[in-house]
């Protein structure tokens, strides 16, 4: 019996696991990112307007076309936050990146809406960024370890961090 | 052989011929789609729209109606089933109710039940806001203020928002407002929105599947690909048969030829 109810369990978690209707939804509702980012208050948000120098490196970031002509992101200091949106094979994924004084201090997913590639929430893979900074040439400055099986979605990723990234750099200028 | 047997293997030949004619057309339709399907995104068979009238009355996609308009200086905002439209230039395929719209200088703010887009004149999308940007849910009205700011109607109450649309303050009941209207959209811009809409609803891709499926022929359509199916086994065996026969035969006679020879 003891078997039995064992085995019925194994096979529970397993189907928890590996079901991608599962995987699938909201890990982190925005507005609680930001709390969460901004323990003090959330600042107002502020807006980056796609100018048509910033435009042309956001879409070799991208590697296609900025899908809006704003993004907005919240400030306090040097320490900015984005909530950013980037289709990993069909569908958006969602998520919050804060950056402080030029590098990268936290990336998460906050909303996955993809059948495949959730792996990209876990901390395991997201710590990596934990640290990077922008190079000359839009690239991250350290190497980031990719997961079988979640391609695209681990380049969606990178994406929205060095995105993130560059923006910062445009408005760190700005008082 | 006797007549028995030749009769036997020229009814199997004429049964064979027949159910060949009749596959081979079918065989072809299923061929021809199948090499397009496996290309899809080569052949851009999803973002290319079928525009024969004749097919999309075959699959009774009606001419949609221009929902609600809105007039912004020389300007319209129309919804024409789910897509929303800036005068001819359609700006979102995936359009909830429209609620209103308002212009400002260098924008214009469409207000959908539950999100906002700000779009320049040429349709080019500034922002899309949702509740992730704090947009109350469940948009009714949007009137402007004379302070360049936004009143919103939503079924959660009254908000306030500043003309970019970055903050957000629940208000009381206004005791005034110039809520935006609806209007009836022009009979030229309609006819033409709805005869566009209308064309991109059906892409090439569903046809093919349709086709390769056999659905485009209805309920009854699978099971003539079915028969089709059922046709080419039996035309494989048969086929082998046939040949396997003839094989035999040859075979026999050689050996009777070799035989009368040695004696």
């Amino acid at each position: 019996m003891y078997r039995f109810r064992f085995g019925i369990a194994i096979l529970i978690a397993m189907f928890m696991t590996t079901n991608p209707a599962l995987a699938r939804g909201i890990y982190q509702q925005p507005d609680v990112f930001l709390q969460e980012t901004f323990p003090e208050g959330v600042p107002d948000p502020e807006v980056v307007w796609l100018t048509k120098s910033i435009r042309s490196a956001v879409e070799d970031i991208l590697a296609h076309k900025p899908t809006a002509l704003r993004i907005r992101y919240w400030r306090k200091q040097d320490r900015t936050a984005w909530i950013l949106e980037e289709i990993g094979k069909e569908k958006p994924i969602t998520t919050g990146v804060v950056i402080n004084k030029g590098t990268l201090e936290k990336i998460k997913v906050l909303v996955f809406r993809e059948s495949r590639g959730w792996e990209v929430r876990h901390d395991f893979y997201t710590d990596q960024f934990k640290g990077a900074s922008l190079k000359q040439d839009h690239y991250l400055s350290q190497s980031i370890d990719g997961i079988s099986g979640a391609t695209l979605s681990v380049r969606a990723l990178q994406k929205q961090a060095r995105l993130a990234l560059y923006l910062h750099q445009t408005q760190l200028s700005t008082p | 052989m006797d007549n028995v047997k030749k009769r036997k293997l020229k009814s199997l030949y004429i049964w064979h011929r027949y159910a060949g004619i009749v596959a081979a057309l079918l065989a072809l339709v299923l061929a021809v789609t199948g090499i397009a399907l496996n290309h899809t995104q080569r052949l851009q068979l999803d973002q290319t729209f079928v525009q024969a009238d004749w097919l999309l009355n075959w699959y009774d996609i009606e001419l949609p109606e221009a929902k609600t308009g809105y007039q912004l200086d020389g300007h319209w905002v129309t919804q024409v089933g789910g897509k929303l439209y800036l005068d001819d230039t359609l700006v979102a395929e995936d359009a909830s109710d429209l609620a209103g719209a308002l212009a400002f200088t260098h924008y214009v703010a469409v207000a959908q039940s539950a999100q906002i887009r700000l779009l320049t004149y040429e349709g080019e999308l500034i922002e899309t806001l949702g509740s992730m940007h704090g947009v109350p849910s469940g948009i009714r009205q949007i009137a402007g203020k004379a302070n360049d700011e936004v009143l919103i109607d939503t079924y959660q109450g009254y908000y306030l928002t500043d003309k970019d649309f970055l903050t957000w303050k629940k208000i009381d009941r206004p005791v005034s407002a110039n809520w935006v209207q609806a209007q009836a959209v022009p009979e030229q811009l309609r006819v033409r929105l709805s005869q566009q809409t209308r064309a991109q609803e059906l892409p090439m891709e569903r046809v093919f599947l349709d086709l390769h499926s056999g659905r485009i022929l209805g309920p009854w359509g699978p099971w003539v690909m079915d028969t089709a199916a059922l046709l080419l086994m039996f035309l494989a065996i048969s086929g082998c048969w046939i040949w396997m026969k003839q094989l035999f035969r040859k075979k026999r006679r050689n050996r009777r030829k070799s035989a009368l020879l040695t004696k």
